[in-house]
């Protein structure tokens, strides 16, 4: 009935993991909504709550420790935290697929990457063996491995390229939403050219959405529609591409862009964000950011900050706009 | 260099350490430890043991009860007067059990911190030099190991007699090459890490690497092992005396007990009961103590 | 920057070679430089370049198969053990790793004061402990954190302690291993602003190894790009950011992400992957990836020849300069 359904919404998200009795809020009333056919960026750095975030979109958070407070997430309609663990585990590969950051440990070293590509195909859907494998050998060269490798295992491949069998395998059921959490993090950058460029074809082929988890705004810029900045747990700021990397609001967005050197301006010095990360179990009250804002005032020590609109797309939350949507920098 | 901006309260580095003191990184694992219900029992349990052997002089008198044979009292089921009973030659069961105690676990702790030292020289060479040095001591341990410990232990004892120092001696011989390779892989898995580069970068010579740098960073693995193998040397013990070969009546040791008790165990079972359950519970202490230590070291558990 | 324009470090035709099982892996073969004092000079390349190899051979932390590396006039390789333990009080190495290139075992206090007892640069515990704290205040570590241990601290404070140890012993040399790679962004700004400021402060000369292309350019006076263990491209940073000469460096510069969304740039991509370091064969060893390569590249090694004035490329593309 709705046309324009969301292919993933992710409504008020709090995680928390409890470790010798103390309690980690790694995330705390995340909103995430991702349109067919659309990538959303979620970026921030260590301890930020992003892969938490990924994780409980399956429900594959590690027990005992992690335990979902509150909040919804639907996939297609469909209410995960509703779902049997039979339902449940049929959505995980065929409808939702994850990439991890290691390519290393993601694979099994004793079976065929072909046998890997083919062993979610057998699971989801009802094929052959003979048929399953003629279409890994279609996924491998998809991915732009030569289908002949098919029989090879993974130590026979190298980083780059193990990566692209772990997008293959992620790939192999047509899932509409795929979870990339820094899936070239780990590669050298002549090799993450590549693979960016993989993904955005892929993109361009499919309606399938894409949740691009990184610490990297270079990878965002080149791959992603939305970007959402995690701060301690909290979106800190939300929007197009557009609003985040030509109309960014944040202080945490100003610092994370001034932090990086710029190509053109060799001799500028850094402008790094002064102190450190906070402790997920001792966050500071108020706004998590405060002690390391420059613009802060006395109620960003006592307050959380409320998320404010400032167009159709783009939402902040600090309390520099409590008043105005003007741009406070 | 700048000058200092942070205003020095002290002048001497006791000061110093006397205001931001050390975190005590064995306090806190003691403190993991105590989590482990199945491991403190099994810490409990041996130091029972060890402190009934301590006081045995105190509890019961060696020459009168513990090796002065009492016919008239002999084969008697366990009363009040004696607890585990009585043996074939009419002695306090139980006195021997506590003196078995403590032959046990002098002769095995003593044997395996003699093998535990040949291990740290040998296994921390071949573990940290690696190369030849490292083929050459591995190929000379595996040839120990083929043997089994009781083999080993029956070729030095028949060679050079059966005395205590002897028994002690080729025990420690029998586990040296085990402890060798618990100690090498150990510094094996320490010696890739870049803090060893670093002190190799400012100038450390390899026995401060080794005593300072790499062997602390190994005790984990190697203390666990310390436990178990105690135990098994405790049971190597009890083997050979059970097969004669080792303690050698009448001094009491639980596996000649066994031996001398086989006899008469259908009709009285209680004088094999005894020395059987106190090599169960010790073994089992151990082997519980060692377990828990494993966990309480694990590094992956770490922060 | 300060230059005082002598060459501190000299490497000539520098190899180390490893034997593995497959045959000879060619981790750094004829790497030849100079390193005038109080410069830094960035290694960049990907993985399996041999940058890291070369900057622990520079330091004779793995004893080069041949060539020479002469620093400060004296050739290296010809210094016994303790001679070079004595050399190395003025060439340090910072690692890449917070995590694991401090001892677990040692408070930050003792891992700093370690060098300096060593060196046996001051006797008197209560001075030399001083001077322990001297270099926190330096790299900015608090007082209050003498007696901690490494996993107590996050990444940027266990590498600032890696920097207090490198400069314990007052060295002119750092080698740098990606030291921040493995940080976080806003923390890499952090310590990269804190090691420039202590080259001014200090004088001290870099080896700046790195894959991250963008942090090098802010970092270093010159650039040399490593490909296969062979050294393919040399020039002052701009010259080299403005005007690649080989092809794998362009391939290189326009692979990096860039935080912008308007003015993007075509990426060059390459083809294929990494040739094997083993055994290789005396062609240019980026022929097969490259989409300029012509005949002569897969018959010939290209030396490195001096193209511009002070830039050098080893590419069949260009000619020594005035020919």
């Amino acid at each position: 009935m709705d046309a324009q359904q969301n292919t993933l919404e992710i409504k008020n998200l709090t995680v928390e993991y409890v470790v010798d009795d103390e309690v980690v809020h790694a995330v705390t009333g995340v909103n995430i909504t991702i349109p067919a056919g659309k990538t959303f960026g979620l970026v921030g750095e260590t301890g930020a709550g992003k892969t938490t975030t990924a994780l409980s979109i399956l429900n594959l958070l590690p027990l005992p420790a992690g335990r979902i407070v509150s909040g919804e997430i639907f996939v297609n309609g469909q209410d995960v935290f509703k779902l049997s663990p039979k339902q449940l585990r049929a959505m995980r590969g065929s409808q939702v697929a994850m990439v991890f950051q290691d390519p290393m440990s993601s694979l099994n070293p004793i079976k065929t990457v072909g046998e890997q590509i083919a062993e979610g195909m057998k699971i989801h859907r009802e094929v052959s063996d003979k048929e399953a494998l003629r279409q890994a050998t279609n996924m491998l060269e998809m991915v732009g491995i030569p289908g002949g490798r098919v029989s090879e295992y993974p130590h026979q491949f190298s980083g780059g390229m193990k990566q692209r069998v772990i997008i293959a395998i992620a790939l192999a059921c047509n899932p509409e939403l795929l979870i990339a959490d820094e899936p070239t993090t780990a590669l050298d950058v002549t090799i993450q050219a590549q693979v960016l460029k993989l993904i955005k074809e892929l993109r361009e082929k499919s309606p399938m959405v894409m949740l691009m988890i990184t610490h990297a705004l270079g990878i965002v810029a080149e791959v992603c529609d939305f970007v959402g900045i995690m701060y301690a747990g909290r979106i800190v700021e939300c929007g197009t591409l557009a609003d985040i990397f030509d109309n960014l609001r944040h202080p945490y967005t100003r610092g994370l862009f001034d932090s990086l050197p710029d190509i053109e301006n060799r001799r500028a010095e850094l402008k790094p964000i002064p102190g450190l990360i906070p402790d997920p179990m001792n966050l500071p009250p108020g706004c998590a950011f405060h002690p390391r804002c420059s613009y802060a005032k006395p109620e960003c020590s006592r307050d959380l900050p409320q998320v404010r609109w400032l167009s159709d797309t783009h939402y902040v939350s600090c309390h520099l706009y409590n008043e105005t949507v003007e741009n406070m920098l | 260099m700048q000058a200092t901006s942070t205003a020095r309260p002290f002048t001497t580095k006791k000061e110093f350490y006397a205001q931001f003191k050390k975190k005590s990184i064995a306090h806190e694992l003691w403190l993991r430890f105590l989590k482990n219900k199945t491991a403190v029992m099994g810490l409990i349990i041996f130091c029972i043991i060890v402190a009934v052997a301590i006081t045995a002089p105190w509890i019961t008198n060696y020459d009168t009860v513990v090796i002065k044979m009492n016919i008239a009292e002999r084969l008697q089921a366990p009363s009040m007067n004696h607890w585990f009973g009585t043996d074939e030659l009419g002695r306090d069961i139980l006195a021997r059990i506590v003196y078995g105690a403590r032959v046990s676990l002098v002769i095995g702790i003593s044997a395996i911190f003699v093998s535990l030292m040949v291990g740290l020289v040998l296994g921390g060479a071949a573990g940290y030099y690696g190369g030849k040095t490292d083929s050459v001591i591995m190929r000379g341990t595996d040839v120990f190991l083929c043997l089994p410990d009781v083999l080993l232990a029956l070729a030095i004892i028949a060679a050079f007699g059966n005395t205590k120092l002897n028994l002690t001696i080729a025990i420690g011989l029998a586990f040296s090459p085990k402890f060798s390779r618990v100690v090498r892989s150990a510094v094996i898995g320490v010696r890739d890490n870049e803090y060893i580069e670093a002190a190799r970068s400012i100038g450390a010579l390899d026995k401060r690497i080794i005593s300072r740098h790499v062997l602390p960073n190994c005790i984990g693995p190697i203390i666990v092992q310390v436990t178990l193998y105690v135990a098994n040397a405790i049971l190597t013990i009890a083997a050979l005396s059970f097969l004669g070969l080792g303690i050698q009546p009448p001094t009491p040791e639980w596996g000649n007990m066994l031996a001398s008790g086989r006899t008469y165990m259908r009709d009285f079972p209680h004088i094999v009961m005894a020395p059987g359950l106190a090599i169960f519970f010790t073994i089992l202490a151990l082997n519980l103590l060692g377990d828990g230590l494993r966990d309480t070291l694990d590094p992956r558990l770490k922060h | 920057m300060n230059s005082l324009g002598e060459i501190l470090l000299e490497v000539k035709n520098l190899k180390k070679y490893f034997h593995v099982a497959a045959g000879t892996l060619h981790a750094v073969d004829d790497v030849s430089f100079t390193l005038e004092e109080g410069r830094t000079l960035g290694i960049v390349g990907e993985s399996g370049c041999g940058k890291t190899t070369l900057g622990r051979t520079i330091l004779r932390l793995i004893e080069p198969t041949s060539g020479e590396m002469v620093f400060n006039g004296k050739d290296l390789r010809k210094l016994n053990t303790s001679e070079m333990r004595y050399m190395r009080r003025e060439m340090q190495i910072i690692f890449q790793d917070p995590y694991s290139s401090l001892n677990p075992r040692m408070t930050i206090a003792e891992t700093i004061e370690e060098p300096i007892f060593l060196a046996g640069l001051i006797p008197d515990s209560d001075k030399r402990f001083m001077r322990v704290l001297d270099l926190m205040d330096t790299v900015g570590l608090a007082q209050r954190l003498i007696n901690t241990y490494p996993h107590e601290l996050d990444g940027g404070r266990r590498q600032r302690v890696g920097i207090a140890r490198a400069l314990a012993m007052n060295p002119k040399f750092i080698v740098c291993d990606e030291p921040v790679s493995s940080l976080d962004v806003s923390i890499q700004a952090q310590i990269l602003n804190l090691m420039k400021t202590i080259q001014r402060d200090m004088g001290i000369t870099y080896l700046f190894i790195t894959h991250d292309l963008s942090v090098v350019n802010h970092f270093s006076d010159d650039i040399a790009v490593m490909y296969l263990g062979r050294l393919v491209e040399k020039a002052p940073s701009e010259a080299l950011f403005q005007k690649p000469l080989h092809p794998y460096t362009e391939a290189l510069l326009s692979a990096i992400p860039v935080a912008r969304i308007h003015n993007r740039h075509e990426r060059i991509l390459l083809k294929g992957e990494l040739t094997s370091p083993i055994n290789p064969e005396p062609v240019c060893r980026f022929a097969a990836r490259c989409n300029q390569c012509m005949d002569i590249c897969t018959k010939e090694e290209p030396p490195l020849i001096e193209a511009r004035p002070n830039h050098f490329v080893a590419c069949h593309l260009h000619k020594p300069m005035g020919s």
